[in-house]
This record gives structure tokens, C-alpha cells and sequence, in this order.
């Protein structure tokens, strides 16, 4: 049985997204089995990046893929991946203008536009040599330097570095244009290099 | 182009959105600085790491996951049955119309159906007046023939002892006349206020 459905996931591995969605569609509930498969981890990291809420996250997971699901008809755009990721975005600020506060979204307030320089603003508690860096792996520096940005730098942060997907289509997620998305990137990148300095122990390792 | 410049080129190469002369630029200033050399080393890392091991490891659980399955399932079958052929919807209204009236004709004489001529001495004929006289409830005209029956007469003989008063049809317009005074033939029961019933010839 678990062999069959391992045989199953692999025929279907090969699809692109477009086309499973397409499959699902017809009716075919497995292809929607291997989309959930494939941006499991994306998705969820991607809410775990901006709410900090197992809460949040499993709701906001599971909205966006009725959404898919009820919507899936519809689809007619060239990147499915775009789409659930609009989706997614979506959800986050519906659910941060709905309970304000709520969801870590907060940051968004504080720091409009998300371009301006946090020299003054991150805390000198960060991750630093005196911290207990070395307790902790590299993963979860990342994401507690991650949690020292703001909103819009950590989602484009997120979506390059964790879903891999291309400016072009983080700007059209944040409905801002490509060199705005770089620029955010790029104050993100600068930002965790410094707080991530302490994981950089000799000159043969990065970070 | 300063590092700021390259740094923007350095993203650009690493989400293949950079142009092949971008992409000359880019190496011939690598060529010759560390600073952006160790960026690109660190963005590499960076993409690795968070490739490798996810930001939070544990994703969904099992509930969210099945609840999303389960709302496919249903929306797969929601949309087999609004495409189904209009044939089919008329079908299966047909069915569904077909199975309300006859089980509306077992609990309630419906006043046209009881109008109609019945079968001569049938039960049917014999039980309805008997069985509107102990429901006592109030219906619809309702007109049984019966002519000779001995349980129409049973039947008015019952009505006389109430001392109901009975109310002809309209040949006979509103005028009140007791049981007993017309021919056992057909009953009549009509549904005035004051639940009168009446046989006629």
C-alpha cells in the first residue's frame, strides 16, 4: 500500500504546478495531494517567517489552500507558485488589518514602506558574540535575526531565500515594483550579515 | 558601478534574473574585490541553510491537512454534480417530485383525488366518512359515493346522533338541513368553522 502511494507521489513529481492544478481540476485529487506536498514547507515557512503564531500559521495555511481549492478553476495565470504566494500575502494583511496586533504584522506600521535603515532601531541584544550562539544552530539565528526586521524586508527575505522565487514576482506579490524588492533585499541581506556576524567562525566558513 | 550597484547584480544572478552583459559586469568586478566576493560567499550560505533546513521544520499537522483534503474531495464532487448533464437534473427532479406526490396521496386525501367518481362499494369508499367522523379533523370537501353502503348510512347515523348540522353544495345554497334528510348516497363534509357535514343525492 505505502508502496503503491510513494509510486504514486513519484509519477506525479515530475508535473509542473500549472499542470496539477489543471489535473485537480478534472478531478483528480491526487495532483492537489502532491501541490501540498511540494509547498508544505514553503508555505508554512513562509507564515512562520511573518507571524510567529502555530496558531496563525495553521490557520493561514489552511485558508490559503481552500482558497486554492475553491479558486483552482480560475486559474489561468503562468506561475502557480505566484499565485498561492499572492494568496498567502493576502491572507497576511487581511489578517493584520482585521486584528491589529494580532499577528506580528506590527512592524509593518512602524516602519513604512519597509526601506529605511534599522541601524537605530534593531536592539544591541541581538545575536552577537556574547549571546548563547552556540546553543543555538544557524537556523534558528536566522530566524531570530529574521524576527529583527521589518515586515515587508523579512517577507521578500523569506520568498527569495526560502521559496526561491524570482524579484519579479516578490514585486508583483507586494504589488510594489522589482528595484523596490531588490532594495528591500538588499537592507534584509545587510542586516542579517551583521547580526549573524558571531556564526562566522573562521575565514574558511561563510556566516 | 560601485558594490551597491554589484550587490544588486549579485541578487539578480542569484534568482537568474540577470542579463548575460549584467553577468560579464558582475565577474570582471568580482575579479577584484574581496567585499563583494564574501557577500556572494555569505548569500550562498545563507540559500543553503535555509534550503536545507526549512525555517520551521515541523509544518501543518495531520488535522489541518486533512481538513484541506477533505475540502477538495468535497468541491471535486460538488463540481461533478453541477456539471452533470441538464438531462440528468431533470431526471432526477422528476424523481424527486414523483416521490413527494405519492407520499402526499398516503397522508392526505387531497380534496381533487377524493372528488373524483371512486369505485363503486370499495373500501375506500366505505372508510373515509368513517374515518373523517373519528379523526374529526377538518379537511377539504370531501365527497365519497356509496350508494347502498351500509356503512354510509352507519356513518350518517353517527352524524344524526352528533347532532351536526350539514350543509349542501350548491344547489341547495346555504340553506341548513340535519342528516337523515337526504339519501345515504354521498357524504359531504365541508371545512366551515364549525365542521358541518352533509350527505346529498
Amino acid at each position: 500500500m505505502r508502496l503503491e502511494l510513494n509510486k504514486m507521489r513519484n509519477s506525479l513529481v515530475d508535473i509542473s504546478d500549472e499542470k496539477l492544478v489543471k489535473r485537480y481540476v478534472k478531478g483528480d485529487l491526487k495532483a492537489l495531494d502532491a501541490l501540498v506536498e511540494r509547498y508544505k514547507k514553503p508555505l508554512f515557512s513562509f507564515f512562520w517567517g511573518l507571524t510567529k503564531s502555530k496558531v496563525d500559521v495553521d490557520e493561514l495555511f489552511q485558508e490559503t489552500w481552500f482558497r486554492v481549492i475553491r479558486k483552482a478553476s480560475d486559474f489561468e495565470q503562468n506561475s502557480f507558485k505566484g499565485w498561492i504566494f499572492k494568496i498567502a500575502h493576502n491572507l497576511v494583511i487581511d489578517g493584520y488589518r482585521s486584528q491589529r496586533g494580532h499577528l506580528s504584522l506590527d512592524q509593518a506600521s512602524e516602519y513604512e514602506g519597509g526601506l529605511q535603515t534599522l541601524g537605530d532601531t534593531i536592539p544591541a541584544t541581538g545575536i552577537g558574540p556574547d549571546d548563547d550562539a552556540n546553543n543555538h544552530d544557524l537556523r534558528n539565528a536566522i530566524t531570530q535575526a529574521l524576527d529583527k526586521l521589518p515586515s515587508e524586508q523579512r517577507e521578500v527575505f523569506v520568498l527569495r531565500m526560502e521559496v526561491d522565487m524570482s524579484f519579479k514576482n516578490i514585486a508583483e506579490i507586494q504589488g510594489t515594483s522589482t528595484n523596490t524588492a531588490l532594495a528591500r533585499m538588499q537592507y534584509a541581506l545587510s542586516k542579517m550579515r551583521k547580526l549573524l556576524k558571531s556564526h562566522r567562525p573562521g575565514p574558511e566558513r561563510n556566516l | 558601478m560601485n558594490c551597491s550597484d554589484m550587490e544588486t547584480l549579485l541578487l539578480l544572478q542569484d534568482s537568474g534574473e540577470i542579463s548575460d552583459a549584467q553577468r560579464l559586469e558582475l565577474a570582471q568586478h568580482l575579479n577584484g574585490c574581496a567585499a563583494c566576493l564574501e557577500l556572494r560567499a555569505d548569500l550562498a550560505s545563507l540559500r543553503k541553510t535555509l534550503r536545507t533546513k526549512s525555517l520551521y521544520q515541523p509544518g501543518p499537522s495531520q488535522e489541518v491537512l486533512k481538513s484541506i483534503r477533505d475540502a477538495a474531495e468535497l468541491q471535486i464532487t460538488r463540481k461533478r454534480w453541477m456539471s452533470a448533464r441538464p438531462w440528468r437534473m431533470a431526471v432526477a427532479a422528476a424523481a424527486c417530485l414523483a416521490i413527494c406526490l405519492t407520499t402526499t396521496r398516503f397522508l392526505f386525501v387531497s380534496p381533487k383525488v377524493a372528488l373524483e367518481p371512486l369505485p363503486r362499494n370499495s373500501l375506500a369508499t366505505e372508510l373515509i366518512p368513517l374515518v373523517a367522523i373519528i379523526m374529526g379533523t377538518e379537511t377539504e370537501p370531501l365527497l365519497a359515493t356509496s350508494e347502498d353502503s351500509s356503512l354510509t348510512i352507519l356513518a350518517n347515523e353517527l352524524l344524526r346522533l352528533q347532532g351536526m348540522t350539514v350543509e349542501l353544495p350548491d344547489e341547495k345554497g346555504d340553506d341548513l338541513i340535519q342528516p337523515g334528510d337526504y339519501p345515504p348516497t354521498t357524504l359531504l363534509w365541508n371545512n366551515t368553522p364549525e365542521s358541518q357535514f352533509g350527505r346529498c343525492g
